[in-house]
């Protein structure tokens, strides 16, 4: 069997030129003489930095990288919504993407409405989505509901359609953004059995997700865009480990401390006090496993540590999970329980530990977030102070998860009795 | 779903990978910060199915969830000429050259409605649809022709009141009826290549959107819709074929009721100007096309 290189981007960089706040503007110069108005100030922000790969028939290429690494450009940049500034992009064949679900839908009109618009939309004929449309109906499986407008649809049927006509497209080449975050577990696994088709058909996939579990279970190759730039790519497997261990960015990966002092901060009171670090203990041995990754149910205990530049009153510490959806599973305060052992007063730099003994995390990547706070004034905050993997355990009685619903998956005691209530 | 994923993976190194492209008929696309015009029309017609969607799905949901439906249409312009023929054709008693002010206003309103739907709904079609084009990919123009669909298809109902209104009035049509055909094709051109002109504009400086409405409203009295173009004092006439429109619509009306032209130049030029706009339009909006996305 030969294999063509179905997609090659060579050296492909993007820059957009932003204008800086006070930039001036037109009326400016209405007001004044041009000379006195300063030139516009604009700043250049580098995307995408030299990005070459290549891509065969049939491959599927994930793309991972933090928030902000230029997998969306990237995925931009191929579908053609935006153009490179500099470097070029060969695709063999059509191409489709899917960069968000139900693009072009329109709430008024019915699903199967949407279905012809959004399939010729996406590059089909009316012909093309006549032959697939019953094909379409039944993977959605959104019933006698196909006759009524999609505006009285749940959120998930409307997905569940959009991804169904996406999925029935017959392109070469298939660039998917984070669209399966959004659908239940099933439809989810649904969705990744329809990719996984779509590369046995000899079709080229490009994938972009946090969802590490979703990236092994698809992809053949995985590229790590950091800051714009390749950093790496190879086997899924070895690059994912590097990327996950790349999660603790200062120290190593082999130190559970994650220093603060240079990370991004989105909220911050200046002058009164900082975060200073964080850190990750495992409770019980086990000690050949990877900081700042757990099997499910496993205990942990963080602490994070602060600098103030004088005492404060109320002291709260805060520490808060969100997965890879970006919702928020779970925070928790210093303040909270009663229990909790209390700073002394007086001291300005110190540390508080939390032990997470019941971590109800289904598995996944976290980012954990970090705060201090002065009662309600918010002194520092970190909202990607570290990455937490929570592995899946398949040994005896762990929990049926597939079945399970929910952002967190909690282990509570049940007891049965012999009589029925009634 | 029990895929065997190391087969999957083992299969990227185990085939051969060739570079060559066999003329199997595959297209080839590639992508780079300068496209070409080539390509520009190439894509007109690879993604033609994609103005078909965004037309339809213009007309389909224009008149939903409105208990008159497609009722509106005819409503509109039926008001339109009413409240003209009350106030221009009876108190103002503007001369209408021989033909009952209702056939004469609605003549002129039928191509002017054309022109200003087209307009309104085009120059925000890119800004409207922000959530599409950030999204997916398909020559952007075609959000500007898809907007003017529904325009088009007013146009349509609105003939055919004017049909009802003439054959009640007994107006036949005459030989001039060839040349509302030019005309009307020097009125798509020019709005077309006015709303592309403007769309394009508007995704940088949203100032087009907040002037457009109120130069519409200027438009249609600084326009013979509703009065005669010799209703203009003569020494100001030349002022006039600085808008087209006022020799088309001129053109027009002289096509269906078979009225003489007061200045058959005028018509010319306004179909040249027309030409020039589309040619204009449709340049600049291609210019800022590729980057579109960024400004937006």
């Amino acid at each position: 069997m030969t294999r063509h290189v179905s997609v090659r981007v060579e050296q492909v960089s993007k820059t957009y030129r932003i204008p800086r706040p006070n930039a001036p503007r037109i009326s400016d110069y209405v007001r004044r003489p041009a000379w006195a108005v300063r030139a516009p100030k604009s700043q250049v922000v580098t995307a995408l930095r030299d990005v070459s790969f290549e891509l065969h028939d049939g491959e599927v290429l994930g793309i991972i990288g933090r928030n902000g690494a230029g997998k969306s450009t990237l995925l931009k940049v191929l579908s053609r919504i935006t153009s490179p500034t500099t470097g070029r992009v060969t695709m063999r064949g059509h191409v489709a993407s899917l960069l968000e679900v139900g693009t072009g839908f329109h709430p008024e009109l019915t699903g199967r409405e949407n279905i012809y618009l959004n399939g010729m939309l996406l590059g089909m004929s009316s012909q093309q989505v006549t032959r697939v449309f019953d094909a379409i109906c039944e993977f959605a499986s959104v019933g006698d509901y196909i006759n009524v407008p999609i505006k009285r649809y749940s959120s998930g049927m409307q997905l569940r359609l959009a991804f169904s006509v996406a999925a029935h497209l017959h392109a070469d080449t298939m660039i998917v953004d984070e669209v399966l975050a959004v659908g239940d577990a099933e439809f989810q696994r649904k969705c990744l059995g329809a990719m996984r088709d779509v590369s046995r058909d000899g079709r080229t996939t490009l994938f972009v997700s946090h969802n590490m579990s979703a990236i092994e279970a698809l992809c053949s190759r995985v590229i790590w865009l950091d800051r714009g730039a390749v950093k790496e790519s190879g086997a899924t497997d070895r690059v994912i480990r590097s990327y996950l261990a790349s999660a603790v960015p200062h120290e190593g990966a082999a130190n559970e401390l994650v220093s603060l002092r240079g990370a991004v901060r989105t909220a911050r009171t200046i002058g009164l006090g900082e975060l200073s670090a964080i850190r990750f203990t495992r409770r019980e041995g086990a000690a050949d496993r990877p900081p700042w990754r757990v099997a499910f149910g496993e205990a942990f205990q963080l602490s994070i540590g602060f600098k103030l530049n004088r005492p404060v009153p109320d002291l709260i510490v805060a520490t808060g999970f969100r997965n890879d959806r970006g919702e928020d599973v779970l925070t928790s305060h210093s303040c909270d329980a009663a229990d909790s052992v209390q700073r002394t007063h007086g001291s300005t730099t110190g540390a508080a530990t939390v032990d997470v003994r019941q971590p109800w995390l289904r598995p996944g990547t976290y980012y954990v977030e970090a705060a201090l706070l002065s009662g309600s004034q918010l002194l520092d905050y970190v909202s990607e102070a570290a990455t937490l993997v929570v592995d899946e355990q398949r040994s005896d009685g762990a929990p049926r998860l597939e079945l399970k619903k929910g952002s967190t998956s909690p282990i509570w005691s049940w007891q049965f009795a012999d009589e029925p209530l009634c | 779903m029990t895929t065997d994923v190391s087969a999957e993976r083992g299969a990227d190194v185990a085939p051969r990978v060739t570079d060559e492209r066999p003329d199997d008929g595959v297209p080839v696309i590639v992508i780079d910060g300068k496209p070409s015009w080539r390509r520009w029309f190439a894509d007109l017609y690879v993604y033609r199915g994609a103005l078909q969607s965004l037309a339809w799905r213009n007309i389909r949901s224009r008149y939903k969830q409105a208990a008159l439906g497609m009722t509106w249409a005819v409503l509109q312009p039926a008001v339109q000429v009413l409240v003209f023929t009350v106030l221009f054709g009876r108190m103002v008693k503007v001369p209408s050259g021989g033909v009952p002010y209702p056939v004469f206003a609605l003549v002129g309103l039928l191509a002017w409605n054309l022109f200003n739907k087209i307009v309104s709904d085009g120059a925000v079609s890119l800004v409207a649809n922000q959530a599409i084009i950030t999204k997916l990919f398909f020559p952007r123009i075609y959000l500007v022709l898809a907007a003017g669909a529904s325009a088009l298809l007013d146009a349509l109902v609105t003939t055919v009141l004017l049909v009802i209104l003439l054959s009640v009035y007994h107006i036949a049509p005459t030989a001039r009826l060839w040349l509302a055909l030019p005309v009307l094709l020097g009125v798509l051109l020019f709005s077309f290549g006015f709303a592309a002109l403007l769309a394009a504009i508007n995704a940088r400086w949203r100032d087009v959107q907040h002037t457009i409405p109120f130069m519409l409203q200027i438009g249609l009295f600084a326009t013979p819709v509703i009065y005669q173009n010799s209703f203009v004092p003569a020494r100001w006439r030349w002022l006039m074929a600085l808008n087209p429109l006022a020799g088309l619509i001129e053109g027009f009306r002289s096509a269906v009721l078979g009225i003489p032209i007061s200045t058959p130049w005028l018509v010319q030029v306004s179909l040249v100007i027309s030409a020039v706009m589309t040619i204009v339009g449709v340049w600049l909006f291609r210019r800022s096309e590729a980057n579109i996305v960024d400004l937006v």
